[in-house]
């Protein structure tokens, strides 16, 4: 018994060591760490194929990592010098990464320029920093955020047409409560945060900096849209962060959620699951009378490792480029559409190879693409993200009024200038 | 906070627990016999088991019954899908079919057994390795004499002293410096010098006469073999002990094992189990794999406890008691 | 004692240079060594280290020497006592856990020592189920409390009360109840290991103690506040020690329930931040590793202080005797 105990731990052992040996590397590798899910892996490693197709010789390797820990997983990979060439990550990892030195600089690598003339200025312009010189990351996919809904809910509460204003939507989801619908709002991207306070932000006129970089978030515009998204939690039952965060999708389809805000990948969880219900749609967020109606783009950003061999880096800036072309956004979408991960290309015309979409709602997409904005590009503020939802919460949830909430963001936002 | 255990004491909690084991105070017995008085225990006891309970059902529950409100107590029908769907196709999700445990991560070589094997491996390697060199400590400590020895066993029991979370980053800078990050060497090697294990079996070994180890020095042992032929047998329940010990602290092990993998084949199981409920937040249809996962990480550590049970408890007293 | 005669072991011959420090040779340094020298490159350095980091900026990508990255004086520290608002709330809520856990955590241990403390079959049964949390992954206990915690009627606690008619708490994003969960959950996962210690404690109070105060007249009140609680006192100081250590280090529970947004951790308005995860936050989310190992020898002043003023109390009331 003893001595089967012994070699047990000893062949584990021997195993151990082969396990983390390195793989001999006769051809180049190219490793890319995508963020999201296995499914997001699963687009990338699609467009990997279509890669070694075109170059043989070159195996392309993807890898899932999390959006909780990813940007953390990066800057160790960075630190240790060991990881991926190129991943793909949250927009504003490109600076924040690229400004500890971690990154190569995509102008050299000939990537930026090939780039900028192709994506919309305003998601380009969120992955280059203020007054950067150089370019740590291009837009890899983007995420537009939407108001999702049942036509048959919402004609039940004797709504017709989607609301367009901050006014048509306040009475619409009053109707919705009145109807009987569980809950009339729901925020599904960004409950409670900076991000879903974004677009109200925007669309009545406000912004988080101006164009220099100065703090604007606590004037008129800001209180009064930050006053507007609290109405969403006090009068129209949005459930706060962490109650019910399961699929809104399937709470839209039995009629318990009215309006859902949510990213454009709930459409695709849509097409995915439910192919059979036809009775979901979508619409750009509300925007003040006066104002356009200006949704939070994300998405992510794709960036090459600083510590990738010359030789490495020039072959991810060759692979980069092959993420725009139309064939390639085409074969992603195909792996995309089976499996919840539909790619929504930075290209704005290549949205068409998605022909899993319904029209209307292919149309929303490219209309909300026009106007939309992405996060701000002003120094400090991947630093001051929590401090501003924490400052947010306090009127949301808390004693505070809307001008002491706001004043407490932009001291921590002009903190970290 | 150093509780010194003296000889006499540590003989005196022996022959105490020699007691079979039993803790009963006969006196006090009487008092307490009350059949109502206990109602209180077994509702405490239910909420003791209620989550382990919850965990075992809910993982063979499907997709559809996890979202019932209210929450089904017993399963309507048990099904294998949280650990391995065989209707799952990974080019056509859908809805109710589930990606089991044990088919996802189709990237690593044997998918999640790999962190199964990555637990056991780092914990096997930790546990004999820290007690090798630590009962080795321990010997010299107690039974040679030779110069700063007092310093040496001061500094060894202040560290005890220090949470470990202090020496987390330049503990994760040097494993950066010798390319040790995401390796089996950042689990094992920072893991082996344990304060607490030379200063237990050191209390332990004092209890031990000097003569036995003068006697063979005498015969012309050498050290090596008066460590293994009179300290380790001496030595074995405390060893035991330890090892328990040892085991089962660094099976659940989080916080560094998260810091120094930086891919996914190098966790370890609750590393991804983290990692899994992260990549499905709280979506409810996850749920059922998340439970799968978790007790597929609980039930090493449980079993070991049972298995050694008397010799867990014992350990757990002795250490604690002054 | 060590006889004279132990230095004339077989390798007596040849070593002269270890004799003048040991009586044994080469080998109290062949023996010793592997110990410490792992301990000194993996305990000692990281924790001086730690110390030499926390006066200054750095990022592990950037030079130590260079700016961005370099000295900062007392820098982190001054902005870390002074102007962090997080670490405040941090700190505060840390307190005020550790306080609750400690001191529940010891009521329940006690309570449970004594209500198992008879030898019967039911309650070694009972002992075993009361230590299990003790040995379970952590993680995983965590991951069912969430569920069980859950705001929406999937949520167990909420289905349970929905039995009464009571509608659905929202357990995790309800300030004031994090640190109460928090402090239910370590009282529910280690109360087992305390009353261990307890019970072995009660073992030792020899029965004649009892037996004698019985034909005092002392009544099961009395016996329980003049013999069993003075007699238990070193093992009250003893949980409560390593009960203490060990909540100021809480980091699991807070760490998966509650997550911030993205890439942050506190909960709702931060009402669950600690110091731990935020020593996380800062040093492995952002990347402030010179801040963050600032946030640990904070953690370490405070663990030693509160040590040693418990000890001290102790002692004073020992010699109050």
């Amino acid at each position: 018994m003893k001595r089967l105990g012994a070699i047990a731990v000893a062949i584990s052992m021997i195993a151990g060591v082969s396990l983390s040996a390195p793989a001999n590397a006769a051809k180049q590798t190219l490793t890319i760490w995508a963020t999201g899910g296995d499914a997001d892996a699963a687009v990338m490693k699609a467009a990997g194929k279509a890669f070694e197709d075109a170059n043989p010789g070159v195996t392309v390797n993807v890898q899932a990592i999390s959006w909780g820990d990813g940007y953390a997983k990066v800057l160790a990979a960075a630190a240790a010098k060991k990881g991926p060439d190129i991943f793909t990550g949250g927009l504003s990892w490109g600076i924040s990464a690229g400004n500890k030195g971690a990154l190569a600089d995509l102008r050299t690598l000939g990537v930026a320029s090939y780039v900028q003339p192709k994506v919309p200025s305003q998601i380009y312009k969120a992955l280059v920093g203020y007054k950067a010189t150089k370019v740590y990351a291009v837009p890899f996919d983007l995420t537009l955020m939407m108001m999702f809904y049942d036509t048959k809910t919402m004609a039940k509460a004797g709504i017709t047409a989607a609301p367009k204003t901050v006014a048509e939507f306040n009475d619409a989801a009053a109707k919705l409560k009145d109807a009987g619908v569980a809950t009339p709002v729901y925020n599904e991207w960004g409950n409670a945060d900076w991000l879903g306070y974004f677009s109200w932000l925007y669309s009545m006129g406000g912004s988080l900096y101006d164009a220099t970089c100065k703090v604007t978030i606590n004037n008129a515009k800001g209180v009064a849209a930050l006053t507007q998204y609290k109405k969403l939690y006090s009068d129209f039952g949005a459930p706060k962060p962490g109650v019910a965060d399961w699929s809104m999708n399937d709470n839209i389809k039995k009629g318990a959620y009215g309006i859902g805000f949510s990213g454009n990948f709930q459409a695709s969880s849509y097409y995915t699951y439910y192919k059979d219900y036809k009775d979901w749609t979508v619409a750009p967020v509300p925007a003040a009378a006066g104002s356009k109606s200006v949704a939070f783009i994300g998405g992510r950003g794709i960036s090459v490792m600083g510590y990738a061999s010359k030789s490495q880096q020039a072959l991810s800036a060759k692979f980069i480029k092959t993420l725009y072309d139309r064939s390639v956004v085409r074969q992603m979408n195909l792996v995309g559409a089976a499996q919840n991960a539909i790619f929504l290309s930075p290209v704005i015309s290549n949205a068409d190879t998605i022909d899993a979409y319904p029209a209307s709602v292919l149309k929303t997409i490219k209309s909300q693409l026009a106007d939309a904005q992405g996060p701000p590009n002003c120094n400090g503020w991947e630093d001051s993200q929590a401090g501003v939802t924490t400052a947010l919460q306090s009127f949301l949830f808390g004693s505070a009024s809307a001008q002491e909430a706001l004043n407490e963001a932009a001291s921590v936002m002009k903190s970290k200038l | 906070m150093s509780t010194v255990l003296t000889k006499s004491q540590i003989k005196k909690n022996e022959a105490l627990m020699e007691r079979s084991g039993s803790f009963s105070n006969p006196f006090e017995k009487k008092s307490r016999s009350s059949k109502f008085g206990r109602i209180p225990i077994y509702l405490l006891t239910f909420i003791m088991i209620a989550p382990y309970y919850w965990m075992i059902t809910s993982s063979f529950k499907s997709v559809k019954e996890l979202q019932v409100v209210p929450p089904s107590i017993w399963p309507k029908k048990w099904i294998l899908g949280n650990y391995y769907d065989r209707n799952f196709d990974p080019l056509n999700y859908q809805q109710d079919v589930m990606q089991g445990l044990f088919q996802r991560y189709p990237d690593l070589k044997f998918g999640f057994f790999r962190f199964i094997f990555n637990s056991f491996f780092v914990n096997i390697s930790i546990t004999i390795l820290t007690l090798f060199i630590g009962s080795l400590a321990a010997y010299v400590v107690s039974k040679h004499r030779f110069k700063g020895k007092k310093a040496v066993y001061l500094i060894i029991i202040g560290s005890m002293m220090i949470p470990w979370q202090v020496g987390l980053i330049p503990g994760f800078l040097l494993m950066d410096q010798f390319g040790w990050l995401n390796t089996f060497w950042a689990y094992i090697v920072p893991a082996l010098p344990k304060a607490f294990i030379v200063f237990f079996l050191t209390q332990y070994l004092t209890s031990i006469p000097d003569e036995l180890v003068e006697a063979a020095r005498i015969d012309g042992a050498s050290e090596f073999t008066i460590y293994f032929r009179i300290i380790l047998p001496l030595l074995k329940p405390a060893l035991i002990a330890m090892m328990i010990f040892t085991a089962i602290g660094e099976w659940n092990n989080f916080l560094w094992p998260l810091i120094i993998t930086t891919s996914q084949d190098m966790a370890t199981l609750p590393v991804a189990l983290a990692n899994l409920r992260n990549s499905g937040a709280g979506n409810i249809g996850t749920q059922g794999i998340i439970m799968a996962a978790s007790l597929i990480t609980s039930i090493p550590t449980i079993a070991l406890y049972f298995a050694t049970q008397k010799h867990f408890i014992r350990g757990i007293a002795l250490s604690g008691l002054k | 004692m060590k006889s004279e005669i132990s230095s004339v072991g077989p390798q007596a011959i040849g070593k002269k240079g270890f004799r003048r420090f040991s009586e044994t040779g080469i080998s109290t340094y062949l023996m010793l060594s592997p110990f410490v020298l792992l301990f000194i490159v993996f305990s000692v350095y990281p924790v001086l280290a730690s110390l030499r980091l926390s006066f200054m900026r750095y990022n592990a990508i950037c030079n130590p020497d260079q700016a961005p990255c370099g000295s900062v004086g007392f820098g982190n520290y001054a902005t870390l006592i002074f102007h962090d608002d997080r670490f405040h709330k941090a700190l505060s809520n840390t307190v005020l856990y550790v306080i609750g856990a400690v001191i529940l955590g010891m009521i329940a241990s006690l309570s449970l020592a004594l209500a198992l403390q008879e030898d019967t079959r039911a309650n070694r049964i009972l002992r075993v189920i009361f230590f299990l949390p003790s040995v379970t992954s952590g993680i995983a206990v965590v991951l069912v409390w969430g569920w069980v915690f859950r705001g929406d009627g999937v949520g167990l606690l909420n289905a349970f009360l929905n039995i009464f008619g009571v509608a659905p708490i929202e357990w995790l994003a309800t300030t004031w109840m994090a640190i109460p969960i928090l402090i239910f959950m370590s009282i529910w996962g280690g109360a087992g290991f305390g009353m261990i210690l307890f019970l072995a404690g009660l073992n030792s109070i020899p029965a004649m103690y009892y037996e004698a105060a019985v034909i005092d007249g002392a009544g099961p009140r009395q016996r329980f506040r003049y013999i069993t609680l003075p007699l238990l006192r070193p093992v009250m100081v003893y949980v409560g020690i390593t009960g203490i250590i060990g909540a100021f280090q809480i980091f699991e529970g807070v760490y998966l329930l509650f997550p911030t947004s993205v890439g942050s951790i506190g909960g709702l308005r931060d009402m669950a931040l600690m110091i731990v995860p935020y020593l996380y936050d800062s040093g492995f989310n952002k990347f402030r590793l010179g801040y963050a190992s600032a946030i640990a020898w904070i953690l370490f002043a405070i663990i030693f202080l509160v040590s040693m003023i418990n000890l001290r109390i102790t002692r004073s009331l020992e010699d109050l005797k």
